[in-house]
């Protein structure tokens, strides 16, 4: 009896496995997404010092490209600063905003989504009628009239993105909970006695979970797309914290003679966001083929 | 919509309320406090929230918008002057994606079993992961730096529209190649199209007669909730390119704290983001003839 579980057990994980490394993109996304990872958590490590500045060296070329180099493997900017590890550190905090936001995001957005699903009436009304009028600006803008509002700092910045995004989550965990609960297990578990808050939280949660994961997944990049337009638009994270916008921001002055300070940090924003969003499409493939986030 | 509206001018005054006191901006360092009452009473900030507001939506129902506090203008007359330039970039970007993607999304949908359509697809994936900022300097490294091709910004000639237009157009292409395909794939598989098939139809009539008006409205759905992206590339764009849009303006409105500007920008572009969606909507009827008939 027991053995059988564990031979069930056993063929289930092997047939995830299976179908893990038939999704080619989601094991593409994962890679980048761990490299990534990788620097961020390995920086301190790695490049001990990244706001390390040495004025002889500025904008010094890559290793591979040319023979003025200095022994920087991705050049230096406009302070002899070693890009390279200044994308490490600024990994640090793309992830950090990224992720965040979007925990905060979903912790606001899902509660308020469900009660208003489930409740319907003025409550309804009055939460999609928010999600109307704020889905009619671009988030950018939004996000930056709020930093410009409160000031740059890493807390506002995350605050913006949270305030730009929430109602997507109270969208999707709405729409999602109002397909549940009129299903008959839901209709089951209300004629067992269970209370809303239960049904709530053990009925419809597990439910409408899928979808949610993937819009979290996907909202990460596109939190980290945001931060790095502010930092590039100068309202970002102020210096001497590397981050990548910032970077890519520095280097635009630089643009005429030094290519290689702007290049570097916007490639390492699309690894990251496109890692992000091939693991938001392989999980749509296989968890829920049908969604249109 | 009209509580969009609504909604809109109440957020947009609020949010400007919230960036504080223009008058510390706006006056040299050394004004006397006089000065600043005096300034402040000009343009109405001694007066309660509510009184403000009041005054606010009362102006603009009168036709009578805000006068920017950095221009000294109309704020109105300042938006209309710039809008020419902000419709030219999104509507040429916007005709650019369309003419790409259209015949690319159909294709790879037709094709959907060669090799070529998954290696493609991903290809919209990076499409759409690249950050607008990012391509539009690359853009500017490759075609205006290296080759000397192309005006690195401005505004005026054929020439400074392309990369702009370009930039924003990729974004754009790549989302709807993808929403495209996976309509198509679906009308593909239906019984009409077999009919049709059966009939000895070509399948070039096939795709452009039966399988593009048919999955058109998924498409102009997901299009009319992707505006508010669109626009958010459009803002990034404009000001990498210096383009002298209402995008532009709205961003340095935001940063001189110009607050009547930025409160008209802000009204201005849900105005547009609600004339997108009546289009979407009008669109709906001339797509599909079962809204129509209703």
């Amino acid at each position: 009896m027991d053995e059988t579980i564990v031979l069930r057990k056993k063929h289930h994980l092997r047939a995830m496995w299976r179908t893990y490394f038939r999704t080619k993109e989601l094991v593409i996304g994962t890679i980048l997404v761990s490299i990534i990872l990788g620097i961020a958590v390995l920086a301190p490590i790695i490049t001990p010092f990244p706001d390390k500045q040495n004025l002889v060296y500025r904008l010094s070329p890559p290793i591979w490209y040319g023979e003025r180099s200095n022994g920087f493997l991705l050049g230096s900017d406009a302070l002899g600063r070693d890009i390279l590890a200044r994308i490490f550190w600024g990994a640090q905090v793309s992830i950090l905003v990224g992720s965040t936001s979007v925990f905060l995001a979903s912790i606001i957005g899902i509660p308020f989504g469900m009660i208003a699903g489930i409740f319907g009436g003025n409550i309804d009304n009055i939460l999609m009628r928010i999600a109307d009028i704020q889905l009619a600006f671009p988030d950018v803008l939004l996000a930056l009239a709020i930093v410009a509002t409160t000031g740059p700092s890493l807390q506002n910045i995350i605050l913006a993105i949270v305030i730009t995004s929430w109602v997507k989550f109270a969208r999707l965990s709405r729409a999602s909970t109002l397909v549940v609960k009129e299903l008959t297990y839901t209709e089951g578990a209300r004629a067992i006695g269970a209370s809303t808050l239960h049904i709530l939280l053990r009925t419809i949660l597990p439910n409408i979970a899928t979808p949610l994961i993937i819009l979290g997944t996907l909202q990460v990049g596109s939190a980290i797309i945001t931060e790095s337009a502010l930092s590039f638009l100068g309202l970002g994270i102020p210096p001497p914290t590397s981050t990548w916008g910032g970077m890519l921001a520095e280097g635009r002055e630089y643009l005429m003679v030094a290519w290689w300070t702007s290049t570097f940090p916007g490639l390492a924003i699309m690894v990251a966001v496109l890692g992000i969003n091939l693991m938001g499409n392989g999980l749509r493939q296989i968890l829920d083929p049908k969604l249109n986030i | 919509m009209l509580i969009i509206l609504i909604g809109v001018s109440l957020f947009a005054f609020l949010l400007s309320y919230a960036t504080g006191d223009p008058t510390t901006l706006l006056l040299s360092p050394n004004a006397t406090q006089a000065e600043i009452e005096a300034f402040r009473k000009h343009i109405g900030l001694d007066q309660p929230v509510w009184i403000q507001y009041g005054r606010f939506v009362y102006n603009i129902l009168q036709g009578e918008f805000p006068r920017s506090l950095t221009y000294n203008q109309d704020s109105f007359s300042l938006l209309l002057e710039r809008l020419p330039a902000t419709l030219l970039l999104v509507f040429s970007s916007m005709a650019l994606a369309i003419f790409v993607s259209f015949p690319l999304g159909l294709f790879l949908a037709w094709r959907r079993t060669s090799w070529y359509t998954p290696a493609l697809m991903s290809l919209t994936i990076i499409g759409y992961s690249t950050p607008i900022y990012w391509e539009a300097i690359i853009l500017v490294l490759i075609f205006s730096i290296t080759l000397g091709l192309l005006p690195p910004s401005g505004y005026g000639s054929f020439k400074h529209l392309i990369l702009p237009a370009f930039a924003i157009a990729t974004q754009q292409a790549a989302l709807l190649v993808r929403m495209i395909w996976g309509s198509a794939v679906e009308v593909l598989n239906t019984d009409y199209v077999l009919t049709v098939r059966a009939k000895g139809v070509s399948e070039f009539a096939v795709l452009l007669k039966h399988v593009l008006p048919n999955c058109m409205i998924p498409v102009v759905t997901i299009l009319g909730l992707q505006f508010a992206g669109l626009m958010g590339n459009a803002i990034m764009a404009e000001v990498i390119f210096a383009w002298p849009g209402v995008a532009r303006l709205t961003v340095q409105a935001i940063f001189y704290r110009d607050y009547p500007l930025v409160q008209a920008c802000v009204i201005f572009m849900a105005f547009i983001f609600v004339i997108a969606n009546l289009t979407v909507d009008v669109a709906y009827g001339i797509l599909d003839p079962r809204v129509r008939y209703k």
